[in-house]
Formats: C-alpha cells, structure tokens, sequence
C-alpha cells in the first residue's frame, strides 16, 4: 500500500532545512578562511553536530546495519572505534587548532607542508585524501536514490534522486562553503540524534515488546548473532579504524573549525557518547533484524533492514523519519567531504603546481568551480553500474591506517621527520598491498589483517628513521609554539 | 637528575593509563574471548554486549572527569 504522506513529510523537512541554510548558511566575512573553514568561528555546540556528522555517515543505517544483521554482535564495532577515535581528537586536537591559528592552516595537507617542512609529502596527502574519499561520495549519491526509490514505492527512479541531491549538495556548498556546511550538520545533526534515539529505542519495543525480549528472542532462534565470531578480526578492524580515522580530509578539517581549544575540548568530551550511543543502538537493532524474515532474507534486505523496520513499526511516517536520517546521514558526510575536497584540491594540489601560486580569491573561485565540476563526475559516475566500488572503498580503508605516524605520532613527537614518513608510507603501503593481494601472507603475521599489520610496519620504520635523523629546530620551535599560546576566555 | 612531569603531564598520562586499562579488555583477543559470550544476561543485554557498553560509558566517563579536571585547573592546552 502506498501513501504520499511519507514523502510531504521528506518534502517539508528539505523545504525548512533550505530556509535554514538561506539564513544562516553563509557568513558576513568573504574569503579564504570563510570558505574552508568557517573563520575559524564554531563554537562548540554548532561544531559537535558536523563532527558527528563525519563519524555517522548515511552507510550507518544501510552498511552497518547490514553488517549487524549478517553477523551479529561485530556489528557494534563502529561504537567502540568511535569512542577510540574520539579520545585520539582530545589529545591531538588542541595543539593542531592553535598551529591552524598562527599558521593560518585550513586542512590535513596544510598541517602536514607545516609541520614536516616537505610540499611533495602535502600534495601526496591531498591526493590521496581525495582519492580516499571518492568512492564514498559515489556510494552516498546511490544511498540517495535508493532511498527517493523507496520513499516514493518505486515512482521516482533512482537516477533522478541523485540528480536532485547532487543539485541541492552541490548549491549549497558553492553558495556557503563550509559555514552552510556546519549549519546543514547542525540542524540536521539535531534532528537525526532525536529521531534516531528515540526512533530505535521505540521501534525495538513495538517490534519485539523491549531490549530484553529482542536479545531474548536472538538468543532462542539465532545465539550465534550473540557473540563475536573471529575475535582476532574484530580487534584489527577496530585497530585499524580508529588509525585511519584522522587520514580522512573532513574529519581532519573540523578541527580547524572550532572557535577555541576549550570548545574543540568539549566537542571532544560531548561526541564519544552521542556517536558510541547511536551506533551501539543501531547495532543492536541489527542483531534484532537478524530474526526478522523481511530484514534476514539476504544481504540486500539487511542494508534495506533500517526502513523495513521503521516501516513494519511505524507505516509511513516512520518510514518518512527513517528516509530523513539517512538522507540527512548522507548529506552531512557528503557535503562535509565535497567542501574540504574542493579547497584541498584548489589550495594543495593545483596551486602548487601553477608558477606564482593562487591569490585566496582565485582559491576560492576555484575550490567553488571544483566543487560543482565533480559533483557532475560523480553523479555520472553514480549512475552507472560499479560493482567493484566497494571492494575499492574498503580496500583504501585499509591503507589509512599506514598514514597513523605521519600524521598522529608526529603530531604528539617533535623528532618525527619527512624521510621517516616517506619511508614508513613506503613500507607501510607495501606490506598493506603484499597481505591484500596475497591474502595467505597474513599468517606469517599470526593472521592479523592488513591494515593493522601495515600500520604496525609504518610504525617502526618511523621511530627508526626519525631517531637516525637530526632535531630539526623548525620543528622544535614549532612545538614551542603550542606551550607559549595563551587562550584568550 | 631527571625532569619532574609537570601537573598537566601526569593528568594526562593518568588518562592515559585508565584509557589503556580500559581498552585491553576490549582489544586483546585472548582477554576478549573470555568475555565473548551471550550468557549471563546483564540487565536486558546479553554479556558480551553489556562489556561493549560498559566500554562505551568508562571512556565517556573518563573523558568528561579528564575535561573537568582540566578546565578547572586551566590546563586545556
């Protein structure tokens, strides 16, 4: 049965949120440090929406939950590397805000050209942040029209969804840049942390009369979902997470946001429980999903799982909230992503290679033109059939964690140098690619996986290559720097 | 003879050992093995859930006592 409430309500949703971002979306100043990172303005209850919002990306509801309903308790790793990842942002955090500030720096190849002293290692940075992160961007223009298909029981097509989200995303990251980034997250980080909350906790008890009965339930038809299978996999994916984490441009770049240490330290304090909450929640309602028929069938049902039940639960306005928190999921890691990339790929990769450098003005025309022209590649890219996509994105997953020393061990250790990146990247890519290719090879290495045994080689290589080189006396006035800057309350 | 850590220091290397004392239960195969089982039940949730949670709310809780501790004295930085 269909019914057009569940998409008036979808409609009316979008038609407040873009008077939202007509409002507030773009600010007053004009300019470089507007565009990338917001004037360095956000205080910290705008900021802990957008950082949530690059940690609780849209696959949360379709993959992840997916996952869960597949394999069970697993499923709720994303909780625990969450909460790791975030104790990562408390202790790098500060001292990479105030390096931003004296240095004028907007993201992750900036900081690195600053902190190592070495331009070719930022642009290898940049480009490989961008490659990383394109096949998300492919996925997340899917999710959007699987989702229109959905909403609307097959009346939309799905090449139509796209199109209009890749518009509306595209719009309002050229006409605001970053700031109608942060507002977008903000009001719709609010929305999702309510609907998803209270959406999962009250689809749990509709469905199976409460927590207890559900787990009760799993326990009595399917008590493998109850446990983790391959311990040993479990720690690597979670270890390998959580290094990778702050390779990604966009979680990176909030850090620059933020209008303070003191504020970047709250967020810091605030996010773990709303992030490790929402994804504890719908991991359990995965395990749920796994002793649903409609949601078990197979893995395209799991990845449906997440509506399925809102629906079953709810009828159309649940299924209208669901819709919302995915799309909104998507939008906010989209958008986050197309907003740094843009800037990333203007600032650190094509003016460094132009004779004179960009004025910020041509940056900022130019990020906005980069913005707009792949937003395009993708939507076309979207719309085509990419069945090794996904391998794609998670075998890129697994090269993040190798980039931990570069970029957090040199953050906390002032001795760490650019040949100890070069050459710890270098192997660290190495071993990664040799246990991808040949998978057999990661039992000479106790059966631990790739990443995590390619970051354990970077790891090495780096303290050993950074202790054979001299002290750079940049880099320890760099880190007196951070013990001299006074925060201003 | 040797350098006495500073107030801020020893905050954050306390943080930094409960952090690790709370993580290795979670991470270290052998360790999590004997927790991985559904049963006995904790409140509504099976055993090796109610550790994930109870993972997720120590490091909360450390982090929200590590913020205090911190803002209090003036140490953010």
């Amino acid at each position: 049965m269909t019914s057009p409430w569940a998409v008036i309500i979808v409609v009316i949703y979008f038609v407040i949120l873009g008077l939202v971002v007509a409002k507030w979306g773009k600010g007053k100043e004009k300019g470089l440090s507007e565009f990338a990172v917001a004037g360095r303005s956000a205080p910290w209850w705008l900021l802990m929406f957008t950082v949530l919002a690059t940690w609780v990306i849209g696959s949360t509801y379709t993959a992840t939950m997916g996952y869960a309903v597949m394999s069970g308790a697993i499923g709720i790793y994303m909780a625990i590397y969450t909460v790791i990842g975030l104790v990562i942002f408390y202790y790098i955090g500060p001292r990479i805000w105030v390096w931003g500030k004296v240095h004028n720096l907007y993201n992750l190849p900036d900081y690195i050209g600053r902190r190592y002293g070495d331009r070719r290692l930022a642009i290898l940075v940049a480009i490989a942040g961008f490659a990383i992160g394109a096949p998300w961007q492919i996925m997340a223009l899917k999710t959007f029209g699987y989702t229109t298909t959905a909403l609307t029981y097959g009346a939309l097509p799905e090449a139509a969804g796209m199109a209009i989200f890749a518009t509306v995303i595209a719009i309002y990251c050229i006409y605001g840049g970053m700031r109608s980034v942060v507002v977008t997250d903000f009001f719709q980080g609010i929305i999702c942390v309510v609907v998803v909350i209270g959406g999962i906790i009250a689809a749990i008890y509709l469905k199976f009369g409460g927590i207890g009965p559900m787990f009760q339930q799993v326990l009595a038809q399917s008590p493998e979902m109850l446990v983790i299978e391959d311990t040993k996999f479990w720690t690597s994916i979670i270890v390998a997470s959580a290094l990778g984490a702050y390779c990604w441009l966009e979680i990176f770049n909030r850090i620059f946001l933020a209008r303070s240490v003191r504020d970047l330290k709250i967020i810091a304090r605030g996010a773990p429980i709303l992030g490790g909450g929402i994804y504890f929640l719908v991991g359990i309602l995965g395990i749920g999903g796994s002793i649903i028929a409609s949601v078990n069938a197979d893995l395209a049902a799991a990845e449906g799982g997440f509506l399925t039940i809102f629906s079953e639960v709810g009828g159309p306005i649940m299924l209208a909230f669901a819709a919302i928190i995915i799309i909104a999921a998507e939008m906010s890691s989209i958008d986050s992503q197309l907003a740094t990339g843009g800037v990333v790929l203007a600032r650190n990769a094509v003016a460094e290679f132009k004779r004179g450098g960009l004025s910020e003005v041509q940056t900022v025309k130019l990020s906005r033109w980069i913005i707009g022209i792949w937003m395009v590649i993708v939507y076309f890219l979207s719309i085509g059939d990419l069945p090794a996509l996904i391998t794609f994105a998670i075998v890129t997953y697994e090269f993040l964690a190798a980039m931990f020393p570069t970029i957090i061990i040199g953050t906390l250790w002032k001795r760490g140098t650019a040949k100890a990146c070069w050459a710890s990247l270098a192997v660290g890519w190495i071993v990664c690619a040799i246990l991808q290719i040949w998978p057999a090879t990661q039992g000479w290495f106790g059966g631990w996986g790739a990443g995590i045994t390619g970051a354990f080689f970077a790891v090495i290589v780096y303290f050993a290559v950074s202790l054979a080189s001299p002290k750079d006396e940049k880099v320890e006035a760099l880190f007196a720097e951070v013990e001299a800057y006074k925060e201003v309350r | 003879m040797g350098n006495k850590l500073s107030r801020k220091s020893k905050t954050r290397l306390g943080f930094l050992i409960y952090f690790v004392v709370v993580t290795i239960p979670m991470l270290v195969p052998p360790i999590i093995n004997r927790l991985n089982t559904a049963e006995p039940f904790v409140g509504p949730f099976p055993f090796i859930i109610f550790c994930m949670l109870l993972f997720v709310l120590l490091i909360c809780a450390g982090l929200f006592a590590m913020f205090e501790i911190e803002d209090k004295r003036g140490d953010l930085l």
